[in-house]
């Protein structure tokens, strides 16, 4: 049995270490790898650009059932996104709430 | 005092049950009187989420960190004042896994019964290998069969393929057994019984290849 254990080295000597045996691994994070991602723009744009696209019914289900717990299909892309280290602006990611088109009164 | 030791279970096959053997571990580990710390590497929190929510027995630290260079200090200074640091990985290869088997004293590999398993289980032990290579200093694994079924037909079968490979596996498994399954809900991981049994003798097994130390010398987390 061996109980020797030699001094720990820091996180950033050890990244410097293996780093070309990790040269192809992915990041388990993906923010930290990418550059900072620049600061998203303070001013708040307007939602006006629809998205729409083809997808299977399968994965259209599995897209419908995310954004209903994600709140809409909107800010689940938005969120995804960011998490994957996209800089998203803050509007889509939570957008000003109840502004349905056809509500009435107000 | 001596530093502890870090204990990463990793392995590139989600679902071999990396986290369950966390779990195991630190609450058998605790209940000897060791002073134990868990680090959650993985992103989706499976570890610190069940301590948080559900997790009843003997105190752990627990603590999360998935970037790759804060979770070899985090472990680092987790180690100056506990017997144990345990690391729980994510199942796919990624950077802080790397980094959680290159700041390793020991390295464990879940391995269950099925071919993907075992793949995985080799390509994790080469990547110790490489990972031990490049930090130029010699890192130790083992394998431990998890989801065991003793007489099994998939469980022969990969006996073989550890074989050819050279894997020896550690005497003591774990089986296939509900209560595994359980205590992810319930919080409450056997100590005693098949479970427990079975936990103290793979310690020990952890203990005499040096991944564990001999005797508690710090007395259970706050
Ligand atoms: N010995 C066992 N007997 C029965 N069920 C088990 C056993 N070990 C693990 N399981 C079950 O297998 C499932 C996967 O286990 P676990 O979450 O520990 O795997 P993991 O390797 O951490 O997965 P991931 O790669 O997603 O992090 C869980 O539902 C767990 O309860
Ligand atoms: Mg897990």
């Amino acid at each position: 049995m061996s109980n020797f254990k030699p001094k720990r080295v820091s996180g950033a000597d050890l990244a410097a270490q293996i780093s070309d045996a990790t040269r192809n691994t992915p990041a388990a994070v993906v923010t930290h790898i990418r550059p900072e991602p620049p600061p998203a723009s303070p001013v708040v744009e307007a939602a006006n650009t629809q998205v729409n696209f083809k997808v299977t019914a399968a994965f259209a289900d599995l897209i419908a059932e995310e954004a209903t717990k994600a709140g809409s299909t909107r800010r689940f892309f938005a969120r995804l996104m960011r998490d994957a280290g996209y800089a998203v602006p803050e509007a889509d990611v939570n957008p000003p709430e109840g502004r349905r088109r056809g509500r009435k009164g107000g | 005092m001596d530093m502890g030791n870090i204990l990463t279970v990793a392995s590139g096959k989600g679902g071999c049950a990396k986290t369950t053997t966390v779990m195991i571990l630190a609450a058998n580990l605790a209940a000897q009187g060791f002073k134990v710390a868990v680090v959650d590497a993985d992103r989706n929190q499976s570890f610190a989420g069940w301590h948080a929510a559900a997790y009843e027995g003997p105190p752990l630290t627990c603590r999360s960190e998935v970037d790759h260079i804060k979770v070899v200090d985090l472990a680092a200074e987790l180690a100056e004042d506990h017997d144990v640091v345990l690391v729980d990985t994510a199942g796919f290869e990624n950077l802080t896994a790397a980094s959680a088997i290159g700041m390793a004293d020991h390295v464990l590999i879940p391995c269950m019964p099925d071919r993907g398993s075992v793949l995985e289980t080799m390509r994790t032990s080469q990547q110790v290998g490489s990972l031990s290579k490049a930090a130029r200093r010699s890192i130790p694994y083992s394998v431990v069969l998890t989801r065991w079924k003793p007489r099994g037909l998939s469980e022969r079968a990969t006996l073989e393929s550890l074989q050819e490979e050279k894997i020896s596996p550690l005497q003591q498994s774990f089986g296939d057994l509900a209560d595994f399954a359980k205590m992810s809900f319930s919080g409450m991981v056997p100590i005693s019984g098949k479970v427990g049994q079975q936990a103290s003798s793979l310690i020990a097994e952890l203990v005499a290849k040096g991944a564990i130390p001999n005797t508690p010398a710090r007395g259970v987390a706050a």
